[in-house]
């Protein structure tokens, strides 16, 4: 899997994130005017919103590299995160939306204009929120960061689609097709943003995963034939890729058990164009 | 029965007769309250049929309600929560004067002794006076801003006032092209120079209509080009920033613009007229009595799924009514949509199908025969491949019969390297007759390892040995 198929199935996850998201939200603006409250209505849409959104976003990974274990995971804490992220999100959203809206009810071209723009910051937030949750569970800034830019960015655009889609084809299910737009654009944003923050990439040489392309997104990125590791391959002993002053450097726990460029090292910095040997499994590391 | 019918008809008289020709009016609505408490505060202004303000109501004498619909078609009575006589009283009000100085401010007028003064001086000496008052509760602020063909603010409504009167003194005499009277354009700009938040207010003395610069010169707008400014942009940016307009009709006998009467009414404010200093005086001491007098009225809002709240007020002793006053009450998702329950079925099973289909396929590396592939310079794998025969040699060089041609390059000889199996060793061996690296070490001749990274002059290949061995 090369990085555009990654881009890809990023897209397609987050399709079917807002496929699924879009069920539990809908039952609950149905029953908007039944909430004594804008801010209990808030809380349980982004809790129900973020919970779905979260746990199928963060499955992605594991989808990604077919590994079960991260795909178990990734539910459980994306379910957490994406649940204190939705509503987190969608609370300043609509904090925000508020004096926003004030603001641009004001102008002629209100419905056409100033709604969707408004609706679309608050989309852009909640997406911050949603994406960014996949850098908590991470545990990792620079994740964090993706997903904050990825979010936002991925999050207005679709909201900004979604809510035209609402305007002009208000009879049919508009919200749905927007949903969805705001799924795959989350996705795709993401993985834009993913792409301009990584540190490299990783390509499988050899083994089953050859031509494979590992995006290197985190601060550390552990090499392990373990269900957790972020990079399936080489032994069981511990390799990681940290990046130390924004350059990635290998390092093993083990002597004999690394190589670059046919080198037996224990640490070393990442050029362009080298070859990793970790146990059996070898890997080029180069530019994104 | 008599009595029975008899008694409301009296009760009724004695309100009509407490509040004769009572006039309701919401001046501003807050929502900064809404979503952490779910409640607007709603300022009213009730003033009697002189125009005097009524300080002495109670709040069950006053009902809100509210519509989604701007038709008021069901209105929701809202529940009160709170409730304050003469609010303005204990917090700064925020007062723009906006005075015409077009050319015809500087015609002659009568003052209330019959002596002729240009209507300009009388209306400096009558906001001199409305400014001293102000200065003397040291709690309200005034600015200044003057209007004809252009809009200056002379000063913003600020704690110092040190420049006040000197910016009225100084305020000069128009120019030919100067003597337009672009009165909605400069309602527009004065929201601009008020707070963003507490109690604002605009009063604006004109003398006569809008007269935009465009018909007076039939030249484009210096500032604002051919761009015409309407009664609806006014009003929409004193709604905009929770402005209520105080309009002064000033001189008698003289054209009164109705669209700004219009634009002061919808607003929250009021209408006066003012034939000279005297009445000019008294209508300014009467609009801050009027501020001063509103009542606050706390009221918990409905969360219903609509973008805009309209809300009215309702003096109950009378029934008169305000205008509709509305606020933004949008959430994110805005409003449910009626789709049929297959809809929801049908999302949920597109969902789960596509997560299935992701999970089902693998990107595994299948292949059994030994190949080479051809990596891009940035080191993506690309498409090409090589399939290694162990039955014969592998050429890679530039002849165009080798199983790998790289033109291009002066270095590369017809046959640079040469792929081939090794019986006695059982494996595949690379031998270059140029120069060639394996996993970047420069080499002659090695055998070769599953994902060797071969380069041949800055082309990159990458061995599979596949599963085949021979």
């Amino acid at each position: 899997m090369n990085i555009l198929v990654r881009k890809i199935y990023l897209v397609l996850i987050g399709l079917a994130g807002a496929l699924l998201a879009w069920i539990p939200m809908e039952s609950v603006i149905i029953l908007q005017p039944r909430f004594s409250s804008y801010l209990l209505f808030t809380l349980t849409s982004g809790i129900l919103f973020g919970m779905v959104m979260g746990a199928v976003f963060a499955m992605a990974d594991g989808v990604i590299l077919s590994m079960p274990q991260k795909i178990k995971s990734g539910f459980f804490t994306g379910l957490l995160s994406g649940a204190a992220g939705g509503a987190a999100g969608l609370l300043a959203a609509q904090a925000l939306l508020f004096p926003l809206g004030a603001f641009f009810s004001g102008m002629a071209s209100f419905k056409n204009f100033g709604l969707p723009l408004t609706h679309a910051l608050g989309w852009g937030i909640t997406g911050i929120f949603i994406a960014g949750s996949g850098g908590i569970q991470g545990r990792s800034l620079n994740k964090l960061r993706i997903g904050l830019i990825g979010g936002l960015l991925g999050g207005f655009s679709g909201g900004l689609l979604c809510e035209y889609a609402q305007i002009i084809f208000p009879a049919g299910p508009a919200r749905l097709s927007g949903f969805m737009l705001f799924g795959a654009c989350l996705g795709f944003f993401y993985s834009l943003a993913e792409k301009a923050f990584s540190f490299g990439v990783l390509v499988a040489l050899s083994g089953k995963n050859r031509g494979r392309e590992y995006l290197l997104t985190r601060g550390h990125t552990v090499i392990s034939t373990s269900p957790g590791a972020d990079i399936p391959g080489g032994s069981g002993k511990y390799t990681e890729i940290k990046v130390v002053r924004g350059e990635p450097v290998i390092k093993t726990m083990a002597a004999g058990n690394l190589t670059v460029n046919e080198e037996n090292v224990q640490e070393q910095k990442l050029r362009m164009g080298d070859v990793v040997k970790v146990g059996e499994d070898k890997f080029m590391y180069t530019w994104k | 029965m008599k009595k029975f019918l008899t008694l409301p008809f009296i009760l009724f008289s004695v309100f009509c007769f407490i509040y004769p020709g009572t006039n309701i009016r919401i001046s501003q609505i807050d929502p900064g309250r809404l979503f952490l408490f779910q409640s607007v505060d709603c300022y009213l202004s009730i003033t009697d049929a002189l125009g005097n303000p009524v300080k002495d109501c109670t709040h069950d004498m006053f009902r809100l309600e509210e519509d989604y619909d701007q038709e008021f078609t069901a209105p929701r009575s809202m529940k009160k929560t709170g409730f304050r006589r003469g609010i303005n009283s204990e917090q700064n009000i925020f007062i723009m004067l906006l005075l015409d100085n077009s050319g015809s401010m500087y015609e002659p007028l009568k003052t209330m002794s019959g002596t002729n003064v240009i209507k300009i001086e009388q209306a400096r000496l009558a906001v001199k006076y409305l400014f001293d008052n102000i200065r003397l509760n040291n709690k309200d602020r005034l600015g200044l801003a003057v209007f004809n063909s252009f809009f200056r603010v002379l000063t913003r409504p600020e704690k110092n006032y040190s420049g006040f009167e000197p910016a009225l003194n100084n305020i000069q005499k128009p120019l030919e092209e100067e003597r337009a009277t672009e009165l909605y354009y400069s309602i527009v700009q004065t929201t601009e120079h008020l707070p963003p938040a507490g109690r604002k207010a605009l009063i604006v003395l004109s003398d006569g209509e809008n007269f935009t610069f465009k018909r007076k010169t039939g030249k484009s707008h210096p500032e604002f080009g051919d761009k015409i400014f309407l009664p609806a942009d006014a009003l929409m940016a004193v709604q905009k920033a929770g402005i209520s307009v105080y309009a002064v009709h000033f001189g008698s006998g003289s054209k009164k613009d109705q669209s700004l009467s219009a634009i002061a009414v919808k607003s929250g404010g009021m209408v006066f007229d003012a034939a000279h200093e005297e009445e000019l005086k008294s209508v300014y001491k009467k609009i801050m009595e009027q501020i001063a007098a509103e009542y606050l009225l706390r009221c918990r809002a409905g969360a219903g799924a609509w973008d805009k709240n309209h809300v009215q007020a309702v003096f109950m002793p009378d029934n008169s009514r305000s205008e509709i006053y509305r606020y933004f009450s949008g959430t994110v998702f805005s409003r449910p949509e009626a789709l049929p329950p297959a809809v929801y079925l049908l999302s949920a099973l597109a969902g789960i199908f596509l997560l299935i289909v992701l999970l089902k396929i693998k990107f595994e590396n299948k292949n059994i025969l030994p190949l080479l592939q051809v990596l891009s310079p940035a080191g993506k794998v690309s498409a090409q491949t090589i399939v290694v025969s162990p039955e014969q040699v592998t050429v890679i060089g530039s002849s165009a019969t080798a199983a790998l041609t790289i033109a291009g390059s002066p270095k590369i000889k017809e046959e640079h390297a040469l792929i081939a199996w090794d019986e006695k060793k059982s494996a595949y061996t690379v031998a270059g007759s140029g120069d060639i690296t394996v996993n970047n070490r420069p080499v002659k001749t090695r055998v070769l390892e599953n994902g060797d990274v071969i380069n041949i002059e800055g082309t990159t290949l990458v061995f599979d040995q596949g599963q085949l061995k021979k």
